[in-house]
């Protein structure tokens, strides 16, 4: 069993679960006493923080905190979460606002910045790696926290990261052997390029690359089919974490068993994520905010349990897991369990190229005159690039020489406003599919939902 | 994997560390500009080491941060039990101790708030300061009491400041006390207390406290009659 901390992971289920509880009483009081963000939260909903003394009444009391919340807050001070004048801001981090639905504000202090990589770290030493081995990043620096997230992780592991995020996919892969990496992280989908290049070249990593032990996804589900191919063409444990700006880097992961198993009938199925639940309480909820059983899938809640800048209490990550019984892994850890593969969205959001991608984003520069309708795609093309493809029609009898160069600038349009480039195909009104939802203007065709690697869209 | 004792070493010299970067901290921000790039660094040791310290589970997450935590007011009155009704029934307060203090002459009560906050009741019952309060002044607020992590280093910043100590009872490990003069503190009596908090005393009354049926021994609150004094 790899080792990440031997003091955490020592800990029995009852004495983790009375420190969870004195640490969620204590972050929600130190949050009502001293974040402006969870002072107006509380006096709005009439929540008396400092009366709570135990976790069951955190639950039974304190409302629940949504994205919505805290930009409503945010409009309430010139700098938003931050007191421009707080001398102890060492760092503000901002969600990815290119999505379009406005960005959170995090303002940091050095204690954030000192715990950033730290449970990231239990991913990677857990995954087998030590101190010294080299990791390849190529989750890109630009528009998202991802990367400075990354990094600190690296630091706190001990590890050197290869910083591959400016090269091309061949770059990536000639690297990987130069360097002999022990690591990959990237996005599922990434990774799904990557193995298709390298196959392109004829590589043979599971046994060209001894020194590589791991592949580390996040950002997106996978099929377990798909992560059980990518396990054996690298020769490599695939694992995976999940995290976000609002939990201060991550806060659930993969231990040494990885992200997927075989199951009694020799078939591939999800493995099994743990919560650090020593640094963050995650709970799982159904719609009216009441915990889900194990078995179930819910949203994922949030509590930072480390004093900091900005804490995090009770938020809804609008992502949502399938929660294990704790000890479902079998490590014999006692930190609380959940499905590895499955993270996805509760709402229509769409993950692309590791940019939050909300329809309503879209839908406010493409349904304007003459647009009268579009449908999206996001897929993988023959090279495993994440693609998307927008089919937008025109209103009828709309002359062709006055919408010449739209969809020119419409697609700059939609870069500008979400970050992200697509390729747009102008059709018949009459030829468009008819959908009942606006959601379902969308569909994700991506080769790493199911398909094993050798068959992509 | 660390046994009990390789822990309880890691832990105490985690402690050592962090003392030593408080006082560095200390130091520095007496220097021009917070010591600049040493105020800096000094913070990051700090945080780091907090990390450190949180992973190998030495703080208690409920925990106060660190620096002095102010415990409670101490208000003079001339009637204890009209105070008690003020300040437990109509004001909210839930009684946590109480007792007779015979050196110090006084009876006092001691209120909690669901809010937060405390206040301790002190009325004169001998001769002595507190009496002297009440007789110069009818009452009032008399002190304020903090708890502080460290009593060495809190006075080493007092006497850097010029902040002077008149009184001081440091003979028992487990308390220990100074009070601040208030020609210095700008007219306010301040105790500042490195020890824990001393227990709640639930079987005490207010009646039988009036009825001195409690006393103070060894800063706790014991029945009277079980004492041989």
């Amino acid at each position: 069993m790899s080792v990440a901390n031997p003091v955490v992971e020592r800990l029995t289920r009852a004495d983790l679960r009375a420190f969870v509880s004195r640490a969620v009483v204590a972050a929600v009081r130190r949050a009502a006493a001293t974040s402006p963000l969870y002072a107006w939260f509380y006096g709005r909903a009439g929540v008396r923080p400092e009366l709570l003394s135990t976790i069951d009444e955190v639950r039974r009391h304190v409302p629940l905190l949504s994205k919505q919340d805290v930009l409503a807050f945010q409009q309430t001070l010139p700098g938003g979460g931050a007191t421009p004048t707080d001398p102890a801001v060492r760092q503000l981090h901002l969600t990815s606002g290119t999505s379009g639905a406005g960005r959170e504000i995090y303002p940091r202090d050095s204690n954030d910045l000192a715990g950033l990589g730290i449970p990231g770290a239990y991913e990677y030493l857990w995954a087998g790696l030590r101190p010294g081995d080299r990791l390849m990043l190529t989750i890109p620096y630009s528009q998202t926290m991802a990367g400075p997230y990354f990094q600190e992780t690296c630091a706190a592991a001990g590890l050197v990261p290869v910083n591959a995020f400016a090269g091309s996919t061949a770059d990536r892969l000639r690297d990987l052997y130069r360097f002999a990496c022990a690591g990959i992280s990237g996005t599922p989908s990434y990774v799904h390029r990557l193995t298709l290049e390298a196959r392109e070249q004829g590589l043979r990593p599971a046994t060209d690359l001894p020194s590589l032990r791991a592949v580390f996804v996040s950002g997106e589900p996978y099929g377990a089919g798909w992560a059980h191919d990518i396990g054996a063409f690298w020769g490599a444990t695939v694992c995976e974490g999940w995290g976000a700006t609002q939990t201060l880097g991550v806060a659930m992961c993969t231990c040494e068993h990885g992200a997927v198993l075989l199951d009694a009938d020799g078939a591939p199925a999800h493995g099994v994520l743990h919560g650090l639940d020593h640094r963050c309480w995650i709970e799982v909820v159904g719609p009216d905010g009441t915990p889900v059983e194990p078995g179930q899938t819910g949203e994922i809640v949030v509590t930072t349990l480390r004093p900091g800048g900005q804490p995090t209490i009770r938020f809804r990550m609008a992502d949502r897991v399938r929660l294990l019984e704790p000890g479902s892994c079998g490590c014999g850890r006692a930190l609380s369990c959940y499905a590895a593969g499955t993270i996805g969205r509760v709402d229509d959001m769409i993950k692309i190229r590791g940019m939050n991608v909300w329809p309503d984003a879209v839908d406010a520069v493409l349904l304007r005159s003459p647009v009268v309708d579009y449908r999206g795609r996001v897929y993988s093309d023959e090279r495993g690039r994440e693609s998307v493809e927008v089919t937008i029609a025109f209103a009828a009898g709309t002359p062709p020489s006055a919408v010449a160069d739209h969809p020119e600038r419409l697609r700059h349009a939609v870069r500008q406003a979400v970050g992200v480039t697509v390729d747009i195909r102008v059709v018949d009104p009459a030829d468009m599919p008819e959908e009942q939802f606006k959601s379902r203007r969308w569909r994700d065709e991506r080769a790493v939902r199911e398909a094993p690697v050798g068959s992509h869209a | 994997m660390p046994d009990a004792s390789e822990d309880a070493d890691l832990r105490g010299a985690t402690r050592d560390a962090w003392e030593a970067v408080q006082r560095i901290r200390a130091g520095l921000s007496d220097r021009p500009a917070g010591g600049g790039l040493l105020g800096v660094l000094a913070e990051r040791v700090s945080a780091l080491l907090g990390e450190f310290a949180w992973e190998i589970g030495l703080l208690d997450p409920a925990e106060a941060p660190p620096g002095a935590r102010l415990d409670h007011v101490g208000l003079v009155v001339h009637d204890l039990r009209a105070a008690a009704t003020l300040y437990g029934g109509l004001l909210g307060g839930a009684l946590r101790s109480g007792g007779t203090h015979r050196g110090m002459g006084v009876r006092s009560l001691h209120f909690t708030y669901p809010g937060g906050g405390k206040v301790e009741l002190l009325q004169p019952v001998a001769p002595g300061p507190v009496a002297d309060f009440l007789d110069a002044r009818g009452g009032g607020p008399h002190h304020l009491t903090f708890f502080a992590p460290s009593l060495d280093d809190a006075e080493t910043a007092f006497a850097r400041h010029g902040i002077e100590v008149i009184g001081a009872d440091r003979t028992a490990p487990e308390w220990q006390e100074v009070y601040l003069a208030p020609r210095t503190t700008q007219g306010c009596l301040i105790q500042v207390v490195q020890g824990p908090e001393p227990p709640a005393a639930d079987a005490v009354t207010v009646e039988s406290v009036l009825a001195d049926e409690w006393e103070w021994v060894d800063h706790r609150p014991r029945r009277a009659s079980t004492q041989v004094r």
